[in-house]
Order: structure tokens, then C-alpha cells, then sequence
């Protein structure tokens, strides 16, 4: 792999392990301005860059739940519990602000519990999303929310003016995103490297990202070495960015990973017109995002995009890895399991948890299926 | 003092037996049938003579009839994980050839689903909707995170409403009627007074009516508001009622302690609850799942007037900070003695945020919480030897703290 490669790998495995160590050096060398946390999957980036903000994806990691304990139920997904346990420790007291999407019914409350106990260290807002992304009510309802919303976290300072430079930065991210991934299709890299640079993604600065990656596309790299690994695609994890090295159980059983859907709110939303009313332009963009378990939407089909994938890349299997406790996630899957088997792709489902604790018998069930993909 | 019988409760058997039964009939002759959640304004159907079934009213039934865990496990077989809403796992158990306590209910020719109850009902609908190959409608009730519904809010479930309207109309081939929607809206407002009434003077202490009796008794204002029929109900309810606190009758002869229940109640094992806690004079004099039914509508304005008030419920779709607050009144209301929360895995909305409403009622109103872990009809989630544990130590702790404990004798 060529140097820039290892640099913005480097540099994201860095960043992603302690996000707010970044945070912090970040504001340091932007005195005035804001970070904004957000809750997964995604919540419009362009009103906290129009302020000149930070956006700061909170995920999580494998630290054990225990304060978070007195606050939320166990029967909720391990990314609530470990954002929650984070967020009540003290560790995201550097944010000024945290925009909740209530897209499931743990956000929701979960976000009500943070506004009630945490407001007094951050501003606890909601960017209330619509649930169904069809019809014209949807998109002028998100259109003032989003301005409530930027209101709410910029103050009256923030016009419309502002906005064209935010959006083409949020574009040029996505772009970013999709050029890496593109890139990565033809270099077979580590599954646990393409989570780690995709969580990135979701806390540098999104002109600091696009310009290391920018540096991997443009150096013309060997032709890659040829791969044995089984290409597969992985469904699921729209919500949950997990930890990278959990990831490396796909490269260890011997299958590559052509297609997934990490971080698919933003990935998922096409580039957002830079010239005109910048709210009604962003929650366009928004209607019509990629379907994942948590939107409604009438113009794109889950289990259509997951076949497309599978023939687009060769893939011989797809691997489920279905959040614990997400009911949304659970009720694709039925539908979704049904329309695979009918066309007799293999498949396996996997109960997904945060933790490496978990990389054991993820492992093994990879292998497992590693094994029967090879046989056929 | 000798059981007095309500005759509202018979009213209420006779008018729901009915009701099923000219559904099944008139779909035979052709008249259209929906599915809807419970917290849908169902007033804009029963309008056009749509007639209205509620699926989580018939999984209540079937957990009641402890039908839960068979119905759930063929869900399960079906590829339902265990891990979603039981109530939708005992409908999914009938599709596949369950038994149904009803028989069943005539297919729909659409299905309606409100997001204020949950994220789940969206899911839910859908697949009934590629079950039945019928018409799908939804209106998406966004969170109320401050309390209170913003006005583009507000503005959004109103169009939405209006495109409800239009899959009506398309649906019936008919104009919509807005006349015979104000005058249902109308009716079913008169009946949410009464309910509210009823409600009201259940809080009497001591209480004239047992919260069974009322939950028995909720069958019209859940699908019959917008009818005469259901203000008859209401009407006799709150005559009996009345009837009964000029008397003092105290419905469960003695309460040494008034306890409020919080969320859906173990359908499965309600009898065996109330008779527990009576044992030691211990009686649930109010529960908020009955107050989700308190609301106002105004036949002038229906749509926006029902669009604010089922965007919310006392514990559904708003932020916990107002819910406590709800909660708070409604038990000083009842001058309650605890409060007994069920943390309900199989309904989330309902139940995240419950360690924060525990907190915040024992510290400043001073009154004491019991939290039990539970499903609402799922009892294989249930382990009644630890809730039989939990609930007699929780009345000791009120038998101390109300009348000093054993120590006095
Ligand atoms: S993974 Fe599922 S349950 Fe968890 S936050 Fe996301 S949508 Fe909600
Ligand atoms: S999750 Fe709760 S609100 Fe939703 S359908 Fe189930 S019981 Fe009803």
C-alpha cells in the first residue's frame, strides 16, 4: 500500500481512538467554536459547519455499562448503553452541544433522559427527522425543522448565506466517502481498516478528511495483489460503527467484505444543491436517502440495494449482523431473510453487540460460514 | 357492602360482541374493513363507514387468555426475533394459523398506523401490508421532545391526515363527507368528557370502582368514540359512578394502601395481580395506560385539533421531563400510597425513561416506586416468582412507612 494509504490510516485509527482527544485539539485551534455531538445514524452535517461547528459521530466503544445502568434498561442496543455510559461519565463534557435523531424508540428516550439529567453540562436537542422520507408534507415539515434546529444550536447569527460553503464541504465529504470506497473494491484492504476509515469520517474535520483522502486516490497505486478472500456483503449495521478491530474477525475467516453499510445516513443521502433555500435543499437530499431499517420510503427498496450490491460485486453470501435490542433492524431482517432465501443466496444472521468480548464467538461463526461458502 | 354490579359493563360486553360481529358480516357483503393502531384518529375512518379493527387490541386479548407464548413462538418460527413487541408477535402468531380468542379478524383492505405509539407499528404495518397485499396509510407523529408539539409539527400531521383522506376516497369511491366528520369528531369528543369524567371519579378515596372494572370497560372509547353507542356506555358509567361515591361505596371493601399502575399491564396475569396485592389490602386504584384515552377534539377545527391530540399521550411520544410531571399529578389525584412501574421489554416507548420517573417521584413528591421487569403478553418473559417477591416487599415498605409497621402491635 502506498504511503499516503498508511498516512490517512494512521491518522483515523488515531482519531477514532480517543475522538475527544481530537475534539479537544480541535477547538483549541478554533477558540469561539462549536462541537456538536451526534447520535447515529446521522443527522444533517451542513447547519454545524454553516456556524464554522465540528459534527462528532458518537458511537460508543466496549467500555463497560454501569452507570448508564441507573438511566436506561437493558434491553436496549449495546450503542445506546455505551454512548449513554460515556455521556454520563463525564466523557463528552468537552461538546457543547448533542443532536439526538429520534429515529428508534431507545433514542428517543434516551435523548429525553440525557435533556433531563445532562443539560446543564451541553445542550441536549433533537433533530426530529421524519420517519417516512415519501410525499411532499415530509420534506417541508424537515425544511423548518432543520431551521429550528440550526437555530437552536447556532443562535439568529447563522443566514442562508452561510450555507452554500457547508453544503459543498458535507458534498465533498460524501464524495470522499464514496471515492474510498470505490478505491477500496479495487484494493482489497482490511475490513477492520475500511471501519476504522469510515468512523473516522464521522469526527475529523471534513476538510482535513478529504484532503488525506483525496492524497490515497490521486497517488496511482500497484495494481493489488491478488486476493483469495470471499467476497461477501454485509447488512445491518446502518446504526453502529463498530469498534475496527471487532471488524478484523471478517478478514481473519478469509472473507472480504465488497459492500456495506456503515455509516449509510450520510453515505446513503445524494449531494445537496449548493445554490438556493439551503434548508429545503438539504431536507430534499434527505427524502431521498438509501433505505435502511429506520426510514420509510417508497422509493427505494432494502432488499433491492442488498441484491444489487451482491451482483454488482460477484458477492457469494451476505452476512446479517443484526444490532441486539434493535427492533427495526429485527423486522427487516424477517422480510429480508425471505427475499435472500427465495433466491437461494447463503446467508447467515449474526447478533451484533459492541465489544470485543464478543470477537470470539464472531469469529467462529464466520469461519464457519467462510468454510461453506468455499464448498460451494 | 354487598357487590353492586355495573351495568355499563354489560353494555359495553353487548356493544363489543356486536361490533365484531356486523364487522364480519358487512365485509362479507363488501363494506370495507381497516386495520389501525390504537393511538390513530380513527374518527376520519369511521366517517367515511369504514369499519375498524385494532390488532393490539386482539394480542391484548390473546395474552389475556395467557395465548401470548404460543402465539409468540409461531412468530418466532415465522423469523420473528423474540426480541420485538409481543403484542405484534401474537398477530403474526395468528397470521400463521395461531388460534385467536376472536376467530380472527376480517382482512383489511388497508391498514393505518400512527407513529406516536412507536417506531415499531411502522414496521409492523408494512409487513401487514405485504401480508395482505392491501393499502397502506401512515401518519408520522414526530417526538414531542419538549412537551410540546412544534407548529410545523403540528402542520405536517395535518397533510398527512389529508392524505389519508385521499386513500379513503379512493379506497370507497366516494367524496369524503367533512360534515359527517365534524359530527362524528363531535360524538367523539362527548365521549372522551364522559371517559374523562369516569376517570376522575375513579380517583375518589376511597375508590368507587376498581381499576379492572375500568379496563374492562375501555373496549368503546378505544374503537367506538365518534358513536352514540359509546357515549351511552360513558353516560351509564358515570351515572353509576356517581351513584356510587353519594353512597360510599368503596368498590374493593377495604384499602389499606392506593397504588397506581404504570404502563400496560401483565394482560396474562392481571386477576392474579389485583388478588395479590389485595391480600394485603393493597389496591390499584389508577393506572395511566387509561388516561392515553384523555383527550380533546373539536368538531370546528377536526383535523388539527386531532392531529395535536394524538400526537401525544400522558406516557407516549413526549419527553420524560413532561411524563413525570403527568405522572405526578395524576398520583397526587389519587392520593396514592406507591406507584408500581412495570418495565415492559416488549414495549420500549412505554418503558425507557421509567429509572428516570422513579427517581424523580421518590424524591420530590416523596412517594414510594416499584419497578418489576415484565412483558405485557409475553409471559415466558416473566418470572412471577420473582414479581410475587418484589411486590410483597415493596407493601411491606408501605405498611412500615403508612402505619409504623408491625413494631406498633
Ligand atoms: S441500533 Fe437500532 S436500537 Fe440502536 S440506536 Fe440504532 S436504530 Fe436504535
Ligand atoms: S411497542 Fe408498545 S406502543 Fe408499540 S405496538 Fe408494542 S405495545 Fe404498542
Amino acid at each position: 500500500m502506498n504511503d499516503a494509504y498508511k498516512e490517512l490510516l494512521a491518522t483515523c485509527k488515531s482519531v477514532i481512538s480517543n475522538p475527544m482527544a481530537y475534539v479537544a485539539e480541535w477547538k483549541s485551534r478554533n477558540p469561539g467554536k462549536k462541537a456538536v455531538g451526534f447520535l447515529p445514524t446521522y443527522v444533517p452535517l451542513e447547519p454545524i459547519y454553516a456556524a464554522g461547528g465540528l459534527p462528532v459521530g458518537l458511537w460508543g466503544s466496549d467500555i463497560p455499562v454501569a452507570v448508564a445502568d441507573a438511566y436506561i434498561q437493558q434491553f436496549t442496543c449495546s450503542l445506546v448503553r455505551s454512548v449513554t455510559e460515556e455521556a454520563f461519565t463525564g466523557m463528552y463534557d468537552g461538546l457543547d452541544a448533542v443532536l439526538f435523531p429520534p429515529i428508534c424508540d431507545s433514542l428517543k428516550l434516551v435523548g429525553s433522559s440525557w435533556d433531563l439529567n445532562l443539560s446543564g453540562k451541553f445542550l441536549v436537542e433533537f433533530a426530529n427527522l421524519p420517519e417516512r422520507l415519501d410525499g411532499a408534507a415530509a420534506g417541508t415539515y424537515l425544511e423548518a425543522e432543520l431551521r429550528r434546529v440550526s437555530k437552536r444550536i447556532n443562535g439568529e447569527s447563522i443566514e442562508d448565506r452561510h450555507f452554500p460553503q457547508a453544503i459543498a464541504l458535507v458534498n465533498r465529504l460524501r464524495e470522499s466517502m464514496a471515492g474510498f470506497c470505490t478505491w477500496r473494491s479495487a484494493h482489497p484492504v482490511p475490513f477492520a481498516d475500511v471501519a476504522a476509515i469510515l468512523k473516522a469520517a464521522t469526527v475529523l474535520h471534513a476538510d482535513e478528511y478529504r484532503t488525506l483522502v483525496d492524497k490515497v486516490l490521486s497517488v496511482a497505486s500497484a495494481p493489488a495483489e491478488p486476493v483469495h478472500a470471499i467476497p461477501i456483503v454485509v447488512t445491518g449495521l446502518s446504526c453502529q460503527l463498530p469498534h475496527p478491530e471487532m471488524m478484523r474477525c471478517f478478514d481473519e475467516a478469509g472473507l472480504s467484505v465488497v459492500a456495506d453499510d456503515l455509516f449509510l445516513g450520510l453515505r446513503g443521502t445524494p449531494a445537496v444543491e449548493e445554490n438556493g433555500n439551503p434548508y429545503a435543499n438539504i431536507a430534499k437530499s434527505y427524502c431521498k436517502s438509501a433505505p435502511m431499517a429506520i426510514r420509510h420510503t417508497e422509493h427505494a427498496k432494502r432488499h433491492e440495494q442488498i441484491l444489487e450490491q451482491i451482483e454488482r460485486n460477484r458477492a457469494k453470501g451476505i452476512v446479517f449482523m443484526v444490532p441486539k435490542f434493535c427492533e427495526p433492524e429485527w423486522f427487516d431482517l424477517r422480510y429480508l431473510q425471505e427475499e435472500i432465501r427465495q433466491r437461494r443466496i447463503p446467508n447467515i444472521v449474526l447478533d451484533f453487540e459492541e465489544g470485543l468480548g464478543a470477537t470470539g464467538s464472531l469469529q467462529t461463526r464466520l469461519s464457519a460460514f467462510a468454510e461453506t461458502l468455499s464448498l460451494r | 357492602m354487598s357487590r353492586m354490579p355495573l351495568q355499563a359493563t354489560a353494555l359495553t360486553q353487548k356493544l363489543m360482541k356486536e361490533y365484531y360481529a356486523s364487522c364480519r358480516e358487512s365485509h362479507a357483503r363488501g363494506r370495507k374493513v381497516a386495520w389501525s393502531t390504537v393511538m390513530m384518529p380513527t374518527e376520519i375512518l369511521l366517517a367515511a363507514d369504514i369499519d375498524v379493527l385494532f390488532p393490539e387490541n386482539q394480542s391484548a386479548t390473546c395474552g389475556a387468555k395467557g395465548l401470548g407464548p404460543e402465539l409468540s413462538e409461531l412468530a418466532e418460527a415465522a423469523g420473528l426475533s423474540q426480541e420485538t413487541c409481543s403484542y405484534v408477535r401474537c398477530d403474526l402468531g395468528i397470521r400463521k394459523g395461531g388460534q385467536s380468542p376472536w376467530g380472527g379478524l376480517p382482512d383489511p383492505d388497508i391498514v393505518f398506523c400512527a407513529t406516536s405509539s412507536c417506531t415499531t407499528v411502522t414496521k409492523w404495518y408494512q409487513d401487514l401490508r405485504r401480508f395482505f397485499s392491501c393499502e397502506f396509510a401512515m401518519v408520522d407523529m414526530p417526538f414531542n421532545f419538549s412537551g410540546e408539539i412544534t407548529e410545523h409539527a403540528e402542520n405536517y400531521i395535518v397533510e398527512q391526515l389529508q392524505g389519508c383522506i385521499r386513500q379513503i376516497e379512493a379506497l370507497t369511491g366516494k367524496p369524503y363527507d367533512y360534515e359527517r366528520l365534524e359530527e362524528v369528531v363531535g360524538l367523539a369528543q362527548t365521549a372522551h368528557e364522559y371517559w374523562r369524567k369516569c376517570l376522575e371519579l375513579g380517583a375518589t378515596n376511597p375508590s368507587p370502582i376498581t381499576t379492572t372494572d375500568i379496563l374492562v370497560n375501555m373496549g368503546p372509547i378505544v374503537c367506538l368514540r365518534g358513536t352514540q353507542a359509546a357515549i351511552d356506555v360513558y353516560e351509564t358509567l358515570y351515572e353509576e359512578l356517581l351513584e356510587r361515591v353519594r353512597i360510599g361505596y368503596v368498590a374493593a371493601g377495604q384499602e389499606r394502601f392506593r397504588l397506581v399502575w404504570d404502563n400496560i399491564p401483565f394482560w396474562f396475569a392481571l386477576g392474579s395481580t389485583v388478588r395479590r396485592l389485595s391480600a394485603h389490602g393493597a389496591v390499584l386504584v389508577g393506572a395511566t395506560y387509561l388516561y392515553h384515552w384523555v383527550r380533546d377534539v373539536d368538531p370546528k377545527d377536526p383535523l388539527r385539533t386531532m392531529g395535536r391530540a394524538y400526537s401525544t399521550a400522558i406516557t407516549m411520544n413526549q419527553s420524560i421531563a413532561h411524563k413525570i410531571t403527568k405522572i405526578g399529578n395524576m398520583l397526587e389525584l389519587y392520593q396514592a400510597d406507591g406507584l408500581i412501574i412495570h418495565s415492559n421489554r416488549s414495549c420500549k416507548p412505554d418503558s425507557l425513561g421509567s429509572l428516570d420517573l422513579k427517581r424523580a417521584i421518590e424524591d420530590r413528591l416523596n412517594i414510594p416506586v416499584l419497578m418489576v421487569d415484565g412483558d405485557h403478553t409475553d409471559s415466558r418473559a416473566v418470572s412471577d416468582a420473582v414479581v410475587q417477591t418484589r411486590m410483597e416487599a415493596f407493601i411491606e415498605s408501605l405498611e412500615q412507612r403508612k402505619y409504623g409497621g408491625l413494631q406498633l402491635a
